[in-house]
């Protein structure tokens, strides 16, 4: 199932399906490691709306809900 | 010979450099610390070298103004070899900008830092493998020992007599032809440019935006055959070309990681991954936050107060002495004042907070706990119109305005950089908590400096909300790396320390002393009167002395000078027996907000424009006098 990646719950792992949004947006995420293909892990999500923050191929990084919206990722098991 | 210095953000560059150069430049531990280059000439077997520190850069695709900084010196500097610093633990991602930088067929050094760190994780990378594969030499370091590091600069030595340029990757086939087919037309534009075709070409179809305008202007029919190789490419794979190109050089990038890395055994369990269990908690995160800074100054209010009141009375008996020889009305007894005031304002009130400030602000950043600073506060910065990043530049502001006004090139919307430089003056820098601490809270109490700073946080939201109405525009949101946390290495925040404190002690001190002496003497000849009476517009309407008028002006030389010169300017230390309580604090609210000092000025016309810097000047003054209009008005309510 296709979801956003702002609706992901903390622990679950997810494939990113494409990342919307202009280049710009595309180039920042690619520099932290997010590519069509790649896994991603939640770690954990900050209160009041606030940024998540997301494991990739051993790294971690933060980013807001805005930007975590215009990413769309599949479930895994 | 020049070499540069370049990696991604905290892959231990400065580290390096520092080494290099005998601890020069600030290392710390978030992304995008070195945000302007620093340089340093050291001699390699003898030869003068001359090496840069570049930014932090993720890839060499312009995005935020510390990065184009990078890119823009590597495209336009003759540079005799690159060392291309990667964080071993984090090797793939890292070879994506080692790709792109081998595109610019420079004598190249692969190191590989964090040696440590990667073992530690149980990943062994094999050197010689990796060399081969690239074409260019490895070297492993460990920066903070300094392990490896003369071998890379011997390294260096032979890259630049060998001219060891390495080897472009090629990317899958289909992509490879119209990478193929866009070199070619741009041949002739790069060599205009000094740009390898090949790498020119890549960026286009990668849309980078400063080389299409760039193409554009010179040759517009080439752009419109580069949007037809960039629709062709986004047809063929059903993604943009951007994302056809960078997708490419991820996938390469994991490819050769696969192949050199060899994975030993599983991560040793660290406690480091479980800080941040309580650290970045929705409720516990929090209170250490409000822990760490209460703490943090507390230790600087108790370990400053305790230096300063025994020294303050040793100067106090020095000035008593010094009456014995010299007579106090004549024009040498006031210069000696004036230079002893100076002097005793550096030592005995600067100094006992300035040191342990720095120190903590050090360790604060070194530590790595700055960015989880910003993702607890993202939430509240969006309340004002920005994001988390806009927390960095305002805890430095803490510090010192101007590396504060400086960091702001880490946020990507120019619009974002101008509102955050602007709050981050308004921020009480060290100098300015010196006045608190020196001023509200050893006159009126420990609680009213804190009160002093809790509604400095209010106004600066306010503010915030009031230029982000002014400037609407959205924040394009947080995206920041969560670096690991380090233990942080007693020299550097020594040297970091050390590095900020000479600032103060070679420029401010001297301007201190000259100053003070220069108050005295305008005092001698009732000059300041005129000053005062100049200043009397400010002063009357806030209920202040006259007398302060004149240290207000100095004020916007070194923001320490007023305290100093308000000690002056009234002829006593006991400030209580000619101000009441709440003329303290009127002064000390309209010298935290009023004008940003010299120095900051500068930083800020550098960083935000001419036009924009008036506007600061004229917003702060603005805020400044009300809030000290209205504290002026509502003291008595306290006292
Ligand atoms: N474990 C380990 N830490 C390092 C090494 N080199 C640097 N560091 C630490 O990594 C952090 C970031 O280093 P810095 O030089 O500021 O990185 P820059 O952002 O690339 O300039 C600092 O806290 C350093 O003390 C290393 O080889 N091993």
């Amino acid at each position: 199932m296709r979801i956003r990646l702002d609706a992901v719950s903390p622990g679950k792992k997810v494939k990113v399906i494409m990342v919307e949004g202009g280049v710009r947006c595309r180039q920042c995420l690619g520099e932290m490691g997010v590519y069509p293909g790649e896994t991603l892990q939640v770690i954990r999500s900050a209160p009041f709306a606030g940024p998540i923050m997301v494991e990739t191929n051993g790294s971690r990084f933060m980013l807001g809900r805005g930007m975590a919206a215009k990413i769309i990722v599949e479930e895994m098991d | 010979m020049k070499v540069v210095l370049v990696g991604q953000p905290n892959c231990g560059k400065s580290t390096i450099f520092n080494y290099l150069s005998g601890y020069k430049a600030v290392a710390s531990n978030f992304p995008g610390t070195t945000v302007k280059y620093t340089k340093s000439q050291l001699y390699i077997n003898g030869y003068l070298c001359e090496c840069v520190d570049l930014p932090g850069t993720y890839s060499l695709i312009s995005s935020d103004a510390a990065e184009q900084e990078t890119r823009k010196y590597l495209l336009t500097q003759p540079v005799d070899v690159i060392i291309n610093v990667l964080d071993a633990s984090l090797l793939g991602r890292s070879l994506e900008l080692t790709l792109e930088l081998l595109g610019l067929k420079k004598p190249m050094l692969i190191v590989l830092n964090m040696i440590d760190e990667a073992e530690r994780k149980g990943i062994h990378i094999h050197t010689e493998k990796l060399a081969e594969i690239l074409g260019v030499p490895v070297v492993k370091t460990i920066a903070y020992t300094g392990q490896g590091l003369t071998d890379m600069l011997h390294m260096a030595m032979k890259v630049k007599g060998e001219k060891i340029i390495g080897q472009p990757m090629l990317l899958s086939k289909d992509v490879e032809e119209v990478v193929t087919t866009v070199t070619k037309a741009v041949q002739d534009v790069s060599e205009v440019l000094k740009i390898p075709a090949r790498f020119l070409a890549l960026k286009l179809l990668e849309k980078d935006p400063a080389l299409e305008a760039q193409i554009e202007s010179i040759a517009p029919s080439l752009l419109t055959q580069i949007k037809e190789a960039q629709t062709h490419l986004k047809e063929m794979h059903g993604r943009p070309s951007d994302v056809v190109v960078s997708s490419e050089r991820h996938a390469l990038a994991m490819n050769i990681y696969e192949e050199v890395v060899e994975i030993i055994r599983s991560p040793k369990q660290d406690i480091r991954d479980k800080i941040d269990d309580i650290a970045m908690h929705r409720i516990w995160g929090y209170v250490v936050l409000a822990l760490v800074f209460y703490g943090f100054f507390t230790l600087v209010f108790k370990v400053g107060s305790y230096i300063e009141t025994p020294l303050m009375a040793l100067f106090d008996q020095v000035l008593l002495k010094l009456q014995y020889y010299l007579p106090p009305q004549s024009l040498k007894y006031i210069v000696v004042e004036g230079a002893i005031q100076g002097i005793a304002g550096g030592i005995g009130i600067v100094l006992p907070y300035l040191i342990p400030f720095l120190m903590g602000l050090a360790l604060l950043e070194d530590s790595g706990y700055l960015p989880r600073v910003a993702f607890l506060l993202d939430p509240f910065m969006h309340r004002i119109g920005l994001h988390g990043k806009s927390i960095i530049p305002f805890l430095l502001g803490y510090g010192c305005s101007v590396p504060a006004v400086m960091a702001t090139r880490i946020l990507e919307s120019e619009r974002d950089r101008f509102i955050t430089a602007v709050l981050a003056t308004l921020i009480p820098c060290s100098a300015r908590t010196v006045i608190i601490l020196g001023l509200v809270s050893y006159f009126l109490g420990p609680k009213y400096a804190l009160a002093v700073y809790i509604s400095n946080i209010i106004i600066l939201g306010v503010a915030g909300k009031i230029l982000s109405t002014l400037f609407p525009e959205v924040t394009p949101g947080l995206l920041l790396e969560v670096p690991t946390y380090r233990i942080p290495s007693f020299k550097t925040i020594w040297f970091k320390s050390w590095y900020r404190l000479k600032e103060f002690i070679v420029i401010a001190w001297p301007i201190l002393i000259i100053g003070s002496i220069i108050l005295g003497i305008l005092q001698f000849f009732h000059v300041d009167n005129i000053i005062n009476s100049l200043c009397r517009p400010i002063t009357a309407p806030l209920g202040l002395p006259l007398a302060v008028g004149t240290t207000l002006i100095f004020g916007i030389l070194r923001k320490e000078l007023s305290l100093v010169m308000l000690l002056q300017a009234l002829g006593t230390k006991d400030v209580l027996t000619v101000m009441t309580k709440g003329q303290i604090l009127t002064f000390t609210i309209f010298v935290v907000f009023y004008i940003p000092c010299m120095a900051t000025i500068a930083a800020l016309w550098e960083e935000v424009g001419a036009r924009k810097t008036v506007f600061a000047i004229f917003f702060s003054f603005a805020i400044a006098f009300i809030l000290a209009f209205l504290t002026r008005f509502l003291s008595p309510l306290l006292f």
